[in-house]
């Protein structure tokens, strides 16, 4: 009896704690599933003629006349012998005028022997090696020239930049020598914890600064200052709804509702999420309170 | 039970409790402080008012233009072109598709639909929600006679209006104002009113009185103005409903300047005898009459602070006319106004947090704005001539006139209303020259 009651205990703390690690949602509100949608831009005919024209550079004139290209016949091959006159360059070379054939023996005395007049060899011209000029068919092909940015591109400069920063904070990270589990991103030093605490936090800020828009006309705004805790997916994306942490005075304070909806607003704004985080340090970012001040971004 | 039993029961729970309560890992939040933003005007998507029937749908269109145009009007707001909006009408009807909404950037939405009910009334609902966090806002019904529908468009504004600033909404109010006509040597003044966007004009006088400085009152439909009749200039209240008006006392001197109180029951004015200028006030009820000022240099335009309990006015008495504050109940004046230049026209702004003034400085007129302390002074408009500010009923914006030089296209006064941050200055269309303007309170 006893062993069953302790066994029961055990598996009972179990399951309580595996539900309450493992069910983070069971109590919030679902969120809305997002229905992907696809921006079109109708485009009449029109619009497309006045597009401006995209201008290609128009390849450079060659300078130099390509030589006339030679007409070479190809004849007609029949025979093995014909083949190889066409392939070996004819030397024409006049040939010794034959001695005439007579019937009698020659006095070989009484005629000098004189030797047949050898027509002077015709000169073989020689050619000599000139240095050829090696004449381009085509012109060097020029590198092109790099198209000035875009403004899309500069756009996505922008978007990036977060990006590149938390990819930089990613090699700071492996280059870092205090680091040494290198798998779960943990950091044993409490020192570079902070350190890192504090580059995430101004990296987080710099993303959600941009999509806050301040009610500046709510009374006593200066005086405010909502917070709001929010709980993150590895990607960045909201894992909840962004919740205000004094919600008594959020249902009775209509001013104070106005400037906490505009901080909400902030962070559920698409431009603004998901946020763009090192997924390494997941542990330090999951959870991250905001602390919105209007007293201080209105200066006063 | 056995007493084995109850002791490993016991146990058994004891130990359950403390494991719950044990934290099994400690996470620690990240904190961050955001200490900085933007202030844009909120974009914001209004769709036609849906309807059965074709009056219904002609009316639905009129309303949802009328609450986009005050809106858009007050700066805060930057409406979504209609023909940018992707989800179609039908569904929109049944409920939005948020994703959509987003896609064009629309903050906030309004969807809203009109009905001329079997005994000819006029039923008007409308929603508005929250895009990015796909939630309602605010919602409202409202019935009354189809004539009235402009002002249902109105108070659909003001609530959008509030819910969304915080602020109270300043659509469902009337302007009284100067209109002015003719040469410029022989300019010809009357009193018109209509509704703060220019619609509804009408004349309150006719066209043989030289009428300034109209002002109306906190709880009735009367205003308080100064008539010039001959060469007697008297304070007279007239009654916006029946045009009846009413010389305020019989003073032997010329009366200038009046100015409701609060509650409604007094009016302060200025007297001027023998090259002097006092404050008085007149109980309406009693029309006893008490001075309050008794200083021997100018004290004109009176104003009561919104709680009624002090008075903000200008003197001359340090040498330059400048602002002073006074109690109600008499006292000595405070002066408020240290700067250079002269000012004047004070306005006490009904939030109680600022006064607006008129001031003079090297040839040149500025609409300002600063505390009931005299600190933190702000110019908010400049021009060769403007002059008269008026708050609205949330102190928020302020209306004043603005005249260029005499001459070719200049003498001519024309209304214009500014944003107390200084921005959002337009002008507001009149049928003829105007000046002197002055904001209704919110309940008419």
């Amino acid at each position: 009896m006893r062993r069953a009651i302790i066994f029961s205990g055990v598996l009972h703390v179990l399951a309580v704690g595996l539900a309450y690690f493992g069910l983070p949602e069971l109590f919030d509100p679902p969120m809305l599933e997002e229905v992907p949608s696809l921006s079109v831009d109708l485009v009449t005919q029109n619009e497309i003629a006045k597009m401006n024209p995209v201008k290609l550079q128009a390849p450079k004139k060659i300078a130099k006349k390509l030589p006339a290209p030679r007409n070479f016949s190809v004849p007609r091959l029949k025979k093995k012998n014909e083949l190889k006159s066409v392939l070996k360059p004819k030397i024409v070379v006049k040939k010794l005028e034959p001695k005439p054939k007579t019937n009698t023996k020659p006095e070989l005395k009484s005629k000098p022997k004189t030797k047949p007049e050898l027509k002077p060899k015709p000169k073989v011209k020689k050619t000599r090696k000139k240095k050829v000029k090696i004449v381009r068919l085509a012109p060097k092909p020029k590198r092109k020239p790099k198209p000035p940015p875009d403004d899309f591109d500069k756009l996505l400069k922008n978007l990036t930049k977060p990006k590149k920063l938390a990819l930089k904070l990613e090699r700071t990270k492996k280059d870092s020598s205090e680091n040494r589990d290198i798998g779960s991103g943990q950091i044993t030093s409490s020192f570079v914890r902070k350190k890192l605490e504090y580059k995430l936090a101004q990296l987080v800020q710099k993303q959600i600064e941009v999509c806050w828009n301040i009610p500046g006309g709510a009374k006593d705004v200066q005086k405010m200052q909502i917070s709001v805790r929010i709980r993150l997916r590895r990607d960045g994306s909201l894992l909840s709804r962004p919740r205000v942490i004094e919600s008594n005075r959020f249902h009775d304070d209509p001013f104070y509702r106005v400037v906490a909806e505009s901080a909400v607003r902030a962070l559920l704004n698409p431009k603004c999420s998901p946020l763009h985080l090192p997924y390494k340090h997941y542990d330090i970012w999951q959870d991250i309170i905001f602390s919105f001040n209007p007293g201080e971004a209105l200066g006063g | 039970m056995t007493k084995y039993n109850l002791k490993s029961w016991l146990h058994f729970w004891s130990f359950l409790i403390i494991l719950m309560l044990v934290p099994f890992r400690a996470q620690a939040e990240l904190k961050v402080d955001i200490t900085q933003g933007k202030i844009e005007p909120l974009p914001i998507a209004i769709s036609d008012f849906f309807g059965d029937d074709e009056r219904s749908r002609g009316l639905g269109q009129d309303i949802a233009r009328v609450v986009g145009a005050d809106l858009e009007r007050s700066g805060l707001f930057r409406l979504i072109d209609p023909k940018a909006f992707i989800q179609g009408r039908s569904s929109l009807r049944v409920r939005p598709q948020f994703p959509s909404w987003r896609q064009i950037n629309a903050q906030a939405l309004v969807v809203g639909k009109t009905k001329i009910k079997v005994d000819g009334q006029l039923r008007v609902e409308f929603r508005v929600w929250d895009v990015f966090a796909s939630k309602p806002l605010i919602g409202l019904g409202v019935d009354t006679k189809p004539r009235n529908w402009r002002r249902v468009a109105h108070i659909i504004a003001d609530r959008i209006y509030q819910r969304i600033t915080g602020e109270q909404g300043y659509f469902d109010t009337r302007v009284v104002y100067v209109a002015e006509s003719g040469p410029a040597t022989r300019r010809i003044k009357r009193l018109a009113i209509m509704d703060q966007d220019g619609v509804n004009h009408r004349y309150l006088t006719s066209r043989g009185e030289y009428v300034l400085t109209p002002r109306f009152s906190p709880t009735k439909q009367e205003i308080a103005y100064l008539e010039y009749r001959g060469r007697k200039a008297r304070v007279y209240i007239l009654n916006i409903d029946n045009q009846k008006r009413e010389m305020l006392g019989d003073f032997s001197n010329m009366t200038y300047a009046p100015r409701f109180s609060p509650d409604g029951n007094k009016v302060i004015m200025s007297m001027a005898q023998d090259g002097n200028s006092d404050i008085f006030m007149m109980d309406l009820s009693t029309r006893r009459v008490s001075q309050f000022t008794t200083h021997s240099s100018i004290d004109t335009s009176p104003c009561y602070s919104p709680d009624g309990r002090r008075v903000v006015f200008n003197s001359d008495r340090g040498g330059k006319p400048q602002l002073y504050v006074m109690g109600a109940n008499g006292g000595k004046a405070k002066r408020i106004s240290f700067g250079d230049g002269r000012y004047s026209t004070p306005v006490w702004s009904p939030r109680g947090d600022l006064i607006a003034f008129t001031k003079i400085l090297g040839g040149r007129f500025y609409i300002g704005v600063m505390r009931p302390d005299g600190g933190g002074e702000r110019l908010l408009a400049e021009g060769f001539k403007v002059e008269g500010p008026t708050w609205s009923p949330n102190g928020r914006v302020l209306m004043f006139f603005r005249q260029g030089p005499s001459g070719k296209g200049g003498g001519q006064p024309k209304l214009y209303t500014i944003d107390l941050t200084g921005y959002n200055e337009r002008q507001i269309k009149t049928p003829n020259f105007a000046s002197d303007p002055a904001w209704s309170p919110t309940k008419r």
